[in-house]
């Protein structure tokens, strides 16, 4: 009998520390999202006309792009692109230029 | 007809769970004692939200006693650590405020894996975006979790595999303000499919996308932009590549060669070597010593006095 009762008492108290632990997910050790990137090496092809960087603050239309039939940045419904283009004529906005206040 | 030798079930059990209840009580304990409580993201408390901008930047780091030699050498960070819930974590900061978490985490075994900085992409409603991240090809890999202090976030990867965080913040967004050298400043995401991915993001996060003009390979340059300012760009991985999807996010330095060199000084690796980006200024991409990825970049507001 009391091997029965030891038995079912730590099936139950396992099956209670496993919902107990921390709500924390991710963080936790075991969890099974792999938390890191690949491993690429150092090959990133970026050549010298290869641009990730935002462009400078623009006060006025450009034409940019494709400009599609309208002009300005974007494709201006001359593209044909899945994402929705900035409407036409929109200038490209640029990164804050404020400074911080204290 | 009950004996006295026969099995009382219902007795048996409820013995059982008194044990249970008592041994459940210490495995507990700890957990309860010890609920995972990370730092808030903008400090003090902002009112702000800025959907659609990358407001934190997490780092997965199998030593993070070297991660933070390594960048509060690069940057000037300082750094608060938290033992919470069983997990080790550090608070960066500069100036005075919240810029990155550092977490602890095991490189796991068996793959080429390397450590990575996670971008964390600001939603008013994380329910929603998340919903339509599913409906639109991407997968969860963690939440949506509620936790303290942070807010509520989620972990996804997109439709081409980059893996990315949204987060509604509970400590409000940080100010739409110019990045002080040492803090993130741009992210940029390189994938196979730029148009793909920029009509997904879009999704999220209602972008405006704006097209720049493509590399002489043909690669694209897509620009993410909410609340009047850009916010990232999404690019397509060039001829020659050989990164899979990802997500790197920049720091803004005054001098991309000298800081270069002094990542490699540190015990960093260059993976991009600095070269004049679109707006005149220098990037760089480098590795800290246990390989997560970063960008340096150089950027000059019009007007703005640069402090030698």
């Amino acid at each position: 009998m009391r091997a029965r009762i030891l038995i079912i008492g730590t099936i139950a108290a396992l099956a209670a520390g496993c919902v107990a632990v921390p709500d924390s997910g991710y963080y936790d050790e075991g969890y099974p999202y792999d938390y890191y990137g690949g491993y690429y090496g150092p090959d990133y092809g970026w050549g010298p006309d290869f641009f990730v960087g935002p462009g400078r603050e623009h006060g006025g239309h450009h034409h940019f792009g494709h400009g599609g039939e309208h002009g300005g940045f974007g494709h201006g419904g001359g593209g044909s692109h899945s994402f929705r283009s900035a409407p036409a004529g929109r200038s490209m906005p640029s990164l804050p230029s404020g400074g911080r206040h204290r | 007809m009950k004996t006295g030798k026969t099995w009382d079930i219902g007795k048996t059990l409820k013995q059982g769970l008194l044990v249970a209840a008592f041994f459940g009580a210490i495995v507990a304990m700890p957990a309860a004692a010890a609920p995972l409580r990370l730092p808030a993201v903008v400090e003090p408390v902002s009112r702000e939200q800025h959907p659609g901008k990358v407001v934190f930047q997490e780092l997965a780091t199998p030593d993070i006693a070297a991660a933070e030699r390594f960048y509060g050498g690069l940057f000037g960070w300082t750094f608060r650590e938290v033992q919470t819930g069983g997990l080790k974590y550090a608070e960066a900061r500069l100036d005075g405020h919240p810029v990155a978490g550092l977490v602890q985490k095991d490189l796991p075994k068996g793959k080429e894996r390397a450590p990575a900085w996670l971008s964390f992409i600001s939603v008013a409603d994380l329910d929603g975006a998340v919903k339509v991240a599913l409906e639109n090809g991407a997968k969860t890999l963690f939440g949506p979790r509620e936790l303290p202090n942070r807010g509520k976030e989620a972990v996804l990867s997109d439709p081409q595999g980059a893996v990315f965080a949204l987060l509604t913040s509970s400590s409000g967004d940080p100010s739409d303000i110019l990045a002080l050298y040492g803090e993130w400043i741009w992210s940029s995401l390189v994938v196979p499919d730029p148009d793909k991915d920029a009509a997904f993001y879009q999704k999220l996060a209602d972008y405006e996308v704006f097209e720049l003009p493509s590399g002489s390979s043909g690669t694209e340059h897509f620009l993410l932009a909410s609340g009047n300012y850009a916010r990232a760009s999404v690019n397509t991985t060039p001829p020659g590549g050989k990164t899979g999807p990802l997500w790197i996010n920049f720091v803004r330095v005054e001098k991309a060669d000298q800081m270069a060199a002094r990542a490699v000084a540190l015990g960093g690796t260059v993976l991009v070597a600095p070269r004049p980006d679109r707006h005149g200024g220098k990037l760089a991409v480098v590795a800290d010593p246990q390989g997560a990825a970063l960008g340096l970049m150089e950027w000059t507001a019009a007007g703005e006095e640069v402090v030698k």
